[in-house]
């Protein structure tokens, strides 16, 4: 070589310094990079399972070793070995047929084999003649034929001569089993004995920290078959959406959630925990498995995630967020919309495909939510899927000057919650982003706020329609007996008075708080109101909810006299003052001047007097404030709510959340909705807005509790959907049912009914169960539906002895229709009520007769007068000439023969069964004797 | 402290920022004292004091660290270094010439060097060391990846990637035909036109400023002005709806900016004819054609007689007219921005019915 050093540009020994720290630098990194990709964060949780469930299983093995009985294991032993002897005295026998079978096992091996290939040629020639016939080569097709008939019977033979060597070579295997029979079933049973602790040994050894389970998880060889490794569920149908399209959903939640569906890891730590309702969810019999559902679609989170943060799990506060971050590095994941759900908002996740119901099952912070959220009436302002065609919350206003004093709706309009502190009514003035002063005038929004108030009573006291109430004249009542009467006909089912809501103990909302709290109620409606719609309250408002009780005219004065008493302080700092006429004109000029010239809405605005004026400004706060949502008022019939809608609330993106200057709240969907729920304005604070650009939201006054409940159903309202064939599709009766349950709801039934084991509210209050309302349990297995149809259209009391009273609803045809559909489609009850014909016929009600008088049924079933030896009044039971039209007579028989399965805790005595079985043997046939009576008894 | 930084974001609004840009840019390009060593660690001290007591702020640390806009904090360096390395040869060139010597790479020139160990061994090394250090930049700092786009949640600020940051830029002051395919393709057709243009035998093989003042400015006036200091104005001070946010400042959602500009033929017409638009367009946009003709054809020809007189005599017309539309075309860019920043101005052109608009 000629090179020589000086010749090089570099120092070459220098460079081979530099190559070699470089070439190490490199291997560092290399090594850094697998370990860095090897090193995930769910190993080592699933390495933490392995060991926990060593452990497990090794005590679980010590368990089982423990529980073999000593004696029948070395029982067992020793006829095995007792076996293994015999069996080598018989070994030249045995392994003489060992010989005979590897020869007529291979003589089998060589016949098979020939009768295959034979029948592969065989086919060949079939084909051949089916191609011949198709070319019409007659020759070459007739050839084939004969072939075929000549191989056919070779086929045939050779097929006999293999049978022939199975069967041979079975005969030979079925000696020599026989020989062996003793050592197997010794096996067997030892086997058995140790079974438990063999099916414990498998499992521990794929677990086992041997040589071959350490390689297939070490890095760079875990790609063939580790066994630690990501887990995932593909529940079939889910799909996740990706904006531009859809695509599988991929949970991985198990694969550090390891002991989710198995019920010996629940008392493990997180997140090896067993699933808290695997009767419900997960397990692979309960409705809900986890095979089908997967985890993401009910929880929310993010499902390919496998790193704590990138899951996208949600802190349940600020603890538990400062806890996680310490813990596991955690960070919120930004760029996911629907994050977990928090435990207290995990049923949020039901409604997705449990649509069209009211109420889930077992879904009790939803439906408590979902009750709040109805009772304050927030689909009156927001259009909610779900929540259409609802009633109205509040009353009809149509006829407001027979009700009130403009002086009164005036104090209640400032702040219903001075007059009368429980009502449902939201404070819609007075808040803290419309009082103060505006502009260097200090009194700018008491001034305005007594304008609009002004406006509004104006307006609405202006269109009010007034009937003759006012004028009639009410007897004159007594008001101990109104409060006797208020107290039990049944009232208190839909009514409260005052304090007694606080003492409600209730999630949600009961039925007692169905109608408004009546506290002040003397101050607020005029006698002649209050007379006139306890008798009819249809005819003062049709759209109604309270229900004609049919009180006579006695009664109801009573009531009113007794609802007179209940009278309050009604002296609010809001009294009635006059408005400001030049306020009046620059609050119109504020709302007319958004849609029109200013000098067009002057002009208009000085053709008015000022009355016009009021009731002008009256109109469009209404309109603004959006009152027609909760109430019935004239002008407003068909206007649109005008709240945002909420359908999505749920997945609403957090940026798309104003915090504003409300730094306390923590920025979380959850946390900015139920800060809204409490002070609904507070976000209007910092910010410089013009009148009519403040927030409308009023303030309910809710609890903290209320304010948590409403926000988790709120939650619940997502735009993410599943597919129709994956949801909770609901049958035709179920349909039914969930029609008929809104009807119930809206006409609380369950004020006074115990319905589907709920309700019965009023029950409370009524000490003797005997005079409790009926409760209807399996009411459509019970009654014809006929006979429901007409009770519901004309009550005539079946129970004349309660002081309680079934109110006449009115209801249309077609809601008795659907009432007497959902008490069948509960019952699962047929709506033939005479599924035989041959019930129609009644033989026996001659003995049916003879049995009526000798168990004295008369005695509690009265049809007339009472007997001597009659029981108190609480005791009665339904008068029996009712049967005929009245109950299913299947049902009457199951009744008779054990009365507490058909109606739990009834007072109906057992005559003919209990704790199965017959009392006689006539027993059965006197049970269809007496129905048969009844169904004939007029 | 605060005030001080608030005087920084002032220092860093667009106009300020690109007008002291440029104005440091050639004082930089004409002063020679500049391109010394002491002067390139001066710089180097320069930029990591900015950035490192910078990122003592809050708001400026939470924009430097993303792993997004790491390639931009090394593209600032690497932009300093190759463009002192560049000058810093090129001044000691002229200054060597000025004494009669060969420019340095003269003394380089015969000589021969083997292609292995010299050139491929080295190639090798920088190869190790460029691999390792790339696969610890993707250990430490993950792929800054987001979810799949979601039009429900679409990211604010959304931004161009980092090498494009100069074309977004040049978005606020040109319409997308103009900005996103006319001036990147002249940006193309402009530096395969050099050699056919330059035909300067000055610098061939070694640097030199003197024999190439005209070229040398204007290629790294387009270079570090128009497209570095774009790029940087676009990763750290433009926030959320790509308002302007000086370094210190919290990238607020929700910022309002006055942006109300009008064009020159309102300005015309209205402003100072004080009567309605012509309803023609052809009649209202007359002072706009006459105004972009003139660009094009006066700063041209004055050009000829003035600054770039010597070069205009050895050069054919058609030569030189090519050179003018690629520079006038560049230099619209910062007059442009000009315009917008002192008088408003929306359009000099403004045809939105055949949405044309310049």
């Amino acid at each position: 070589m000629a090179r020589s050093q000086t010749l090089h540009e570099y120092n070459i020994s220098r460079l081979n310094i530099w190559f070699a720290a470089l070439a190490v630098l490199m291997v560092v990194v290399v090594v850094g990079m697998v370990f860095d990709d090897y090193n995930r964060s769910w190993k080592k949780y699933q390495r933490e399972f392995v060991r926990l469930e060593q452990e497990q299983l090794g005590e679980a093995r010590l368990a089982a070793s423990e529980k073999i009985k000593e004696d029948r294991l070395t029982k067992a032993e020793e006829r095995l070995t007792e076996a293994r002897t015999e069996l080598v005295a018989q070994r030249e026998q045995l392994s003489e047929l060992d010989k005979k079978h590897i020869q007529v096992h291979s003589e089998w091996y060589r016949i098979d084999q020939n009768f295959r290939f034979y029948k592969a040629e065989y086919d060949v020639v079939k084909y051949e003649f089916a191609v011949a016939n198709e070319r019409h080569d007659e020759a070459k097709a007739e050839a084939a034929g004969v072939k075929l008939a000549e191989m056919g019977l070779e086929l045939q033979r050779m097929r006999v001569a293999r049978e022939d060597a199975i069967a041979r070579r079975e005969a030979i295997e079925a000696q020599m089993d026989e020989l062996r029979d003793a050592e197997t079933k010794a096996q067997a049973r030892l086997a058995k004995i140790t079974e438990d602790v063999d099916l414990i040994d498998k499992r521990l050894a794929t677990i086992q920290d041997n040589w071959f389970n350490k390689a297939r998880n070490a890095a760079m060889l875990d790609f063939i078959q580790p066994s630690l490794r990501v887990n995932q569920i593909l529940p079939a149908g889910l799909t996740y959406d990706v904006n531009f399209g859809v695509t599988d959903r991929v949970d991985r939640c198990t694969t550090c959630h390891l002991g989710i569906d198995n019920p010996r890891w629940e008392d493990a730590p997180q997140p090896f925990t067993t699933h808290p309702d695997l009767d419900t969810y997960v397990a692979a019999a309960s409705s809900h498995p986890l095979t089908d559902f997967g985890c993401t679609e009910c929880h929310g989170g993010r499902p390919r995630g496998v790193e704590f943060s990138r899951a996208a799990h949600t802190p349940r506060d600020e603890e538990q967020r400062k806890e996680w971050e310490e813990k596991y590095g955690y960070h919120k994941m930004h760029h996911w919309v629907l994050p977990m759900l928090t435990a207290d908002d995990y049923e949020a996740g039901c409604v997705k495909c449990h649509t069209g119901v009211r109420e889930i099952p077992k879904a009790d912070t939803y439906n408590a939510g979902r009750q709040l959220v109805e009772h304050f009436g927030c689909q009156g302002c927001h259009k909610i899927d779900g929540y259409e065609d609802m009633a109205k919350t509040g009353p009809s206003l149509k006829r407001i000057a027979d009700k009130l004093t403009p002086e009164f709706a005036y104090r209640w309009i400032s702040d219903p919650k001075l007059v009368r502190p429980h009502s449902v009514m939201p404070q819609i003035f007075h808040l803290q982003n419309v009082v103060g002063g505006k502009d260097g005038d200090p009194t700018y929004w008491s001034r305005r706020t007594t304008a609009e108030i002004n406006g509004i009573v104006a307006y609405l006291f202006d269109k009010s329609e007034t009937t003759d109430f006012a004028s009639a004249a009410v007897p004159r009542g007594n008001p101990q007996r109104g409060q006797q009467l208020f107290e039990s006909v049944g009232c208190q089912a839909c009514h409260l008075v005052a304090e007694e809501e606080d003492a409600l103990e209730v999630v949600g909302v009961s039925p007692r708080q169905f109608g408004p709290n009546l506290e002040a109620v003397a101050s607020k409606s005029t006698i002649a109101w209050t007379y006139h719609w306890l008798k009819d309250p249809k005819s003062y408002d049709p759209t109604t909810r309270m229900p004609n009780m049919r009180l006579t005219d006695q009664e109801a004065s009573d009531i009113t006299a007794y609802l007179r008493t209940l009278r309050a302080d009604t002296t609010t700092p809001y009294g009635q003052e006059p408005s400001d006429p030049e306020m009046v004109y620059e609050i119109l000029m504020d709302y007319l001047s958004n849609t029109q010239p200013v000098a067009t809405a002057a002009a208009q605005l000085d053709a008015m007097d000022e009355r016009a004026r009021e009731v002008l400004l009256g109109e469009r706060v209404i309109g603004r404030q959006g009152c027609f949502g909760c109430h019935l008022i004239e002008g407003f019939e068909e206007t649109l709510p005008i709240g945002t809608e909420l359908s999505g609330e749920g997945s609403k993106p957090l940026n798309k959340f104003a915090f504003n200057n409300q730094h306390g709240v923590e920025h979380s969907v959850k946390a900015w909705i139920e800060h809204k729920m409490l002070e609904p304005r507070s976000y209007d604070e910092g910010m410089h807005l013009l009148p009519l650009e403040k927030s409308r939201m009023p303030r309910f006054n809710m609890t903290e509790e209320q304010a948590k409940l409403v926000t988790s159903n709120v939650l619940s309202w997502t735009k993410h959907t599943v597919p129709q064939e994956n949801q909770r599709n609901l049958s035709a009766s179920e349909q039914q049912a969930a029609r008929g349950e809104k009807l119930v709801a809206s006409r609380n039934c369950r004020g006074c009914h115990i319905i589907e084991g709920q309700g019965g509210a009023i029950a409370s209050l009524i000490e003797d169960t005997g005079y409790h309302p009926p409760n209807l349990f399996n009411e459509g297995a019970k009654v014809q539906p006929d006979w429901l149809v007409r009770f519901l259209h004309e009550v005539s009391p079946i129970r004349p002895w309660l002081n309680v009273r079934m109110p006449s609803f009115e209801f249309t045809e077609e809601e008795r229709g659907v009432v007497a559909n959902y008490f069948m489609a509960v019952a699962d009850a047929h709506d033939n009520p005479y599924p035989q014909a041959d019930l129609l016929t009644y033989a026996d009600s001659g003995s049916g007769s003879g049995l009526f008088e000798l168990y004295k049924c008369q005695q509690c079933h009265p049809s007339g007068a009472l007997s001597a030896d009659a029981p108190s009044a609480s005791e009665l039971a339904p008068n029996l000439s009712l049967a005929k039209n009245r109950l299913r007579p299947d049902w009457i028989v199951s009744w008779l023969t054990d009365p507490q399965s058909q109606m739990p805790g009834t007072r109906m005595p057992n005559f003919f069964y209990d704790d199965g079985e017959y009392f006689t043997d006539e027993a059965p046939e006197e049970i269809e004797a007496l129905r048969d009576y009844l169904m004939t008894l007029e | 402290m605060d005030l001080f930084k608030e005087q920084v974001n002032r220092l860093f609004e667009p106009a300020t920022f690109i007008g002291l840009s440029t104005v440091g840019f050639f004082m930089l390009v004409y002063s020679r004292r500049v391109w010394s060593t002491t002067s390139f660690w001066v710089g180097n001290v320069v930029l990591t004091l900015f950035f490192g007591l910078s990122a003592l702020d809050p708001n400026f640390n939470k924009v430097i660290t993303k792993p997004d806009n790491i390639p931009i904090l090394i593209m600032v360096y690497t932009a300093w270094w190759t463009l002192w390395l560049s000058m810093n040869q090129a001044i000691t060139n002229d200054q060597r010439m000025e004494l009669g010597l060969p420019p340095d790479e003269q003394e380089d020139s015969g000589k021969k060097v083997w292609a292995w160990p010299d050139l491929v061994y080295t190639e090798l090394l920088a190869m190790l060391l460029v691999g390792g250090l790339l696969v610890i930049w993707s250990i430490f700092l993950k792929a800054p990846l987001e979810e799949p786009a979601n039009i429900a949640d679409s990211p604010n600020p959304s931004k161009a990637p980092w090498y494009f940051l100069g074309l977004q830029e040049m978005l606020v002051y040109y319409d997308p035909w103009l900005a996103g395919v006319v001036f990147p393709g002249l940006i193309v057709v402009g530096l395969m036109a050099i050699p056919f243009i330059d035909f300067n035998p000055l610098g061939n093989g070694y640097f030199t400023f003197r024999a190439r003042k005209f070229a040398i400015t204007w290629f790294l006036f387009g270079y570090i002005v128009l497209w570095v200091v774009l790029i940087f104005l676009g990763t750290f001070l433009r926030g959320p709806n790509w308002n302007f946010y000086g370094p210190y400042e919290y990238w607020d959602p929700h910022k309002l900016e006055a942006l109300v500009n009008i064009n020159l033929s309102e300005y015309f017409w209205i402003k100072w004819f004080q009567q309605p638009l012509p309803s023609n367009w052809m009649i209202r946009e007359i002072p706009g054609f006459v105004a972009t003709l003139a660009y094009f054809s006066v700063v041209g020809f004055v050009l000829t007689k003035t600054y770039l007189k010597q070069m205009h005599q050895q050069m054919t017309t058609i030569r030189y007219g090519i050179l003018m539309t690629l520079f006038l075309s560049m230099m619209a860019l910062p007059l442009k921005m000009l315009l917008r920043w002192f008088f408003d101005l929306k359009y000099v052109i403004a045809i939105p019915e055949y949405f044309f608009n310049i």
